[in-house]
């Protein structure tokens, strides 16, 4: 009997918990506008060119001139890979979804060093790294990322 | 504006904004640009690379973690770009990253639209002109802030007069959508800009 004085009330904590506990994270999906259709999986704009000839690709040289920068600034790198190696390289896979891009769409990834650092829309980066993704048959830039220490808005 | 020639042309900081801000929590922002990058000039050069403006809106997450997105003229980090975009920040192991995506083909005309929103499970999601452009994950389950406004870092650009952005609204926990009833003005330049906002719209002058 004090066992079961214990239980009932137990359960419906936990019951409780439960129920809450899952909805504190459920937001549902929806849009303003409920008279438009919502397309909520694109095709890409850059479809997928793992395997056409490279002549038809912007060159290396092409790409790292690309990345307009300062004369102190040094390239560190320029590679071709496919858009999905690029975001498991550089760590993005598990941070950024771009419904844009096939996963094996070809990219020229640039790596630059900045010493004196870069003003961005979002602040001042110190000694900064810039990653610079251009689409390797088009040459469109898709993705700009600044590392390094921010300073915040000056 | 005073235009000085471009042998003056100065970078200011920091940064000049007509902003309104809607500053209480939510799940998600719209709105929509009827000129979107058209009506944005700026002192883009091959020589002047970090020059931009934008016309935007931002959800924020904290002072230094947000997701932004709509139409820019000029720099994305010294490439140049005139059209829409989706950018944040995020705090991650230790440092800050500031990541810029284009969207779509440059030059875009007439009216866009522009949403960003939390969908569950630490993801958040973009959209424009009704069409998921991307997705982002943040360890927050909510916004504390939308602003929608004009940023600035050159004193030489400008925007045309007349310029305004309509239908802003945000998404409460169950989901509705509901137009900004009142705002708050953030306006910070020393470009003589400013906004005012009424019934879901803010309007931008110099």
């Amino acid at each position: 009997m004090k066992l079961l004085k214990w239980i009932a009330p137990s359960f419906a904590i936990l019951l409780l918990v439960g129920v809450f506990g899952f909805a504190s994270d459920f937001v549902p999906l929806t849009h303003p506008n409920n008279g438009h259709t919502y397309n909520e999986n694109p095709g890409p704009l850059y479809k997928e060119n793992h395997g056409m000839d490279i002549a038809k690709f912007i060159t290396k040289e092409q790409a790292i001139k690309k990345v307009v920068i300062p004369e102190n600034a040094a390239t560190k790198s320029a590679k071709l890979e496919t858009w999905a190696n690029h975001a498991v390289e550089d760590k993005i896979d598990n941070e950024v979804v771009n419904n844009q891009i096939a996963p094996n769409r070809e990219v020229w990834v640039i790596k630059t060093y900045l010493p004196d650092g870069i003003d961005t829309k979002a602040g001042f980066y110190k000694t900064a790294s810039l990653t610079s993704v251009f689409d390797a048959q088009t040459g469109t830039l898709l993705e700009s990322t600044v590392t390094g220490d921010y300073q915040g808005r000056k | 504006m005073l235009i000085l020639p471009n042998a003056y042309a100065s970078y200011i900081g920091p940064h000049g904004y007509v902003v309104q801000s809607y500053g209480h929590t939510n799940y998600g922002g719209y709105f929509s640009s009827p000129y979107g990058q058209t009506d944005l000039y700026s002192n883009w050069s091959s020589t002047h690379t970090g020059s931009f403006i934008t016309n935007e809106m931002w959800v924020g997450f904290n002072n230094s973690e947000w997701i932004e997105t709509g139409d820019v003229d000029g720099s994305i980090n010294g490439n140049y770009w005139a059209g829409h975009y989706v950018a944040y920040q995020k705090y991650s192991s230790g440092s800050y990253v500031y990541r810029e995506y284009t969207v779509g083909s440059k030059y875009p005309t007439g009216t866009h639209n522009f949403e960003i929103q939390y969908v569950g499970s630490n993801t958040w999601n973009s959209y424009t002109d009704f069409s998921k452009t991307m997705s982002f994950s943040f360890p927050y389950g909510s916004s504390n802030d939308i602003d929608v406004g004009i940023e600035t870092d050159d004193n030489q650009n400008y925007f045309l007069s007349g310029n305004y952005d309509n239908s802003l609204q945000y998404k409460n926990s169950g989901g509705t959508w509901y137009t900004w009833g009142s705002a708050t003005n953030h306006d910070s330049n020393s470009l003589g800009w400013y906004s005012t906002f009424s019934s879901g719209k803010v309007n931008f002058y110099h």
